[in-house]
């Protein structure tokens, strides 16, 4: 059998395996899409290979490289089962990227093909647009979401997702360069990152932690780092984007989530590398974009003491209350308020709201209920006759997990509780999880829809 | 014991001793009861799981510690799950049982008693429901329902259909809190009950020692 023969074999064992796969649940919707496109793909793939001569090596390559990806997009679907992440969550996030990921691309509007499935491992968080349209030359494009397969319940965690969407924008091309523009032109304009001598210089700089100091040295030690470079900078840049992203898409939810994540995985908040900045850096660019977003002014204006007072709470634990230090804040306030600005507009210029914080009529009942152990939604609880139930942002709720998540135990413990009842953290991230799946109900049903 | 009608069940509500979350329509609320929605996750007895259901591999399991392989893998194969979306429909056949959760969240208070029953329609159709329907002061969480087809073709359900009905019992007086603790407080979805707790004394010898 030689490479072209071995190539055509290939394509028959991926159709057989796309076949096969629709033995399992196809994550939150139908799996004819993802079928359809697939078929078509293996047709065209077969239609290009069969006139190739066999000792055209480059070609042959190119049509490897071709099926093996249809081969591994086709095995993740076996790790795409329903039960292995939160499908109402699901439903919601793509309900709020589709907009912006829809293109003008010949079929189903443009609209890209969801695809969703679980992985082991915290960095497992992940957002991925096919990048470029392959030689296929097909009309749609996979759009893969990852969720950490240990993380299935933790709704409140997934909010970071809303970087993992700035990616995604990021790989379409009449985003990209809005982006690049309007969001990232400002931020580029002034400070220590404005080119890469620059950048260099403030990673010396005397004032830097010194941890940032350390893994500097290790970095210079090793002969193919170059320091700082127009690549690294630009991967840099593309984070600090994906977390305005987030927070424009998912509010102080965000936040939280952000801070939890990559504290975790670094926890002095001083480990930097070439696709990633420090997360001190980060974290004072969020600080000075909340006071930007009138965070504060929203928490002094809540009437109610015992909210106002959680809500505090929540900000001092996840955005501090006194400014970023002066080495790691190197955007100024004005920098990051043009951004943000632009940022949005982007956003509702393609149809994809930016999040708005909620009333205190909608976030009041949502914390009450999950503090009495309720599952968080727009459910009435006031025993009318004709409940009136609310259509709530799936974000609010999430707002709302995270507010309580920092209160004190919610619950009495009665000490008969598994370990697992005894997870505050989990119970409440369930407790939300149920809220959306209700949510969800809610806005489907007529009487819902109604109002 | 008083069984409560309607305006008592909603004046609980009111104030808020009973919840039940989310009622999606007032038509849900009947004279004496309340409907309860199919939830959206499915336990089922796997085809290639247990050979039978035996009490002393409960009683074994709540001597044993976590990494007991052995017991925790035949409690994992015994069930299949399965979670289906909205709009996605499940048969069960005629003969089958399945474990559901309901959509609702329910919150008993100390003096009240739920009783499970199944709505009358899907009971013609041949679906039991609950056969373990009584719901215990004090409870939190969903409620798990017990599905069997009684009868001869398979049905079709859907997550979000009203499949059952709870009433409410006013106790002669609240429950105490030590005989309110449960196993299933705080359910969010269906898990299998242990059938030999409290009762290991009448299994034989430990086959383990």
């Amino acid at each position: 059998m030689n490479p072209k023969e071995f190539l055509l074999h290939e394509c028959r064992n991926v159709r057989s395996a796309l076949r096969e796969v629709l033995r399992h649940d196809y994550s939150a919707g139908s799996s004819k899409d993802f079928y359809t496109e697939f078929c078509e793909r293996l047709d065209f793939l077969e239609s290009l290979l069969k006139p190739v001569d066999p000792t055209d090596i480059r070609m042959l390559e190119t049509f490897a490289d071709e099926v093996s990806m249809l081969s591994m997009f086709v095995h993740q679907i076996e790790r795409s089962h329903s039960g292995e992440f939160p499908w109402p969550f699901t439903e919601y996030l793509t309900e709020l990227a589709t907009p912006l990921c829809k293109e003008n691309l010949t079929q189903n509007e443009g609209k890209p093909i969801i695809r969703v499935y679980a992985e082991g491992g915290l960095y497992s968080y992940k957002i991925n647009l096919e990048a470029d349209l392959s030689v296929l030359n097909v009309g749609r494009r996979i759009f893969t979401i990852v969720f950490p397969r240990t993380l299935k319940h933790h709704v409140l965690l997934h909010a970071i997702f809303g970087h993992e969407v700035g990616h995604a924008a990021w790989t379409i091309p009449k985003h990209n360069s809005d982006l690049r523009g309007k969001v990232l032109g400002p931020l580029r304009s002034a400070g220590p990152l404005t080119s890469t001598s620059q950048a260099t210089h403030w990673l010396r700089n005397a004032e830097a932690p010194a941890e940032i100091e350390d893994l500097r040295k290790q970095y210079e030690a090793e002969p193919i780092y170059t320091v700082v470079d127009t690549t690294q900078l630009s991967y840099w840049f593309q984070e600090f984007m994906c977390d305005l992203f987030g927070l424009v898409t998912f509010g102080p939810s965000f936040i939280a989530a952000h801070k939890t994540l990559l504290l975790a995985l670094d926890p002095t908040g001083h480990r930097w590398g070439p696709e990633h900045p420090p997360y001190i850096c980060r974290r004072a660019m969020l600080w000075r974009a909340c006071q930007h977003l009138g965070w504060n002014d929203y928490v002094k204006a809540v009437k109610d003491t015992q909210l106002r007072s959680d809500l505090q709470t929540f900000l001092e634990t996840y955005l501090g209350s006194n400014a970023p230090g002066e080495w790691e804040d190197v955007f100024t306030s004005g920098q990051i308020a043009t951004a943000l600005d632009a940022l949005k507009a982007i956003l509702e210029s393609v149809g994809c709201p930016p999040y708005a914080l909620p009333d205190e009529t909608t976030l009041l009942p949502l914390v009450r209920m999950l503090s009495d152990g309720i599952p968080p939604c727009g459910s009435d609880l006031s025993g009318t006759v004709k409940p009136a139930n609310r259509k709530v942002d799936f974000r609010h709720i999430l707002f709302g997990g995270w507010v309580v998540a920092e209160k004190p135990a919610a619950r009495e413990s009665d000490g008969e509780e598994d370990e697992e009842e005894k997870d505050q953290f989990l119970q409440i991230n369930k407790l939300c999880e149920l809220g959306l799946l209700q949510q969800r109900a809610i806005d489907m049903h007529p009487a819902g829809k109604k109002e | 014991m008083t069984a409560l009608e309607k305006s008592a069940i909603l004046t609980n509500i009111k104030d808020r001793k009973l919840v039940v979350s989310p009622i999606l329509s007032g038509n849900q609320i009947g004279a004496s009861s309340i409907d309860l929605r199919l939830g959206n996750v499915f336990l089922m007895v796997r085809a290639r799981g247990l050979s039978h259901v035996d009490p002393k591999q409960f009683a074994h399991s709540a001597k044993s510690t976590a990494d007991d392989h052995e017991f925790e893998q035949a409690k994992r194969q015994k069930h299949e799950r399965h979670e289906a979306p909205f709009g996605q429909r499940f048969l069960v056949h005629p003969g089958m049982l399945v474990l559901v959760p309901t959509l609702e969240w329910v919150k008993l208070p100390d003096n009240l008693q739920g009783t499970v029953t199944a709505r009358s329609c899907w009971a013609r159709e041949g679906l039991s429901i609950a056969t373990a329907s009584l719901i215990h002061p004090g409870y939190a969480g969903i409620i798990t329902l017990e599905l069997a087809n009684l009868g001869q073709i398979p049905l079709g359900l859907y997550p979000g259909l009203r499949i059952a009905q709870i009433a409410f019992h006013e106790l002669t007086g609240p429950a105490s809190r030590k005989d309110m603790g449960s196993r299933f407080h705080m359910a969010f979805e269906p898990i299998e009950g242990n059938v030999s707790k409290g009762d290991e004394v009448f299994l034989g010898p430990d086959s383990r020692s």
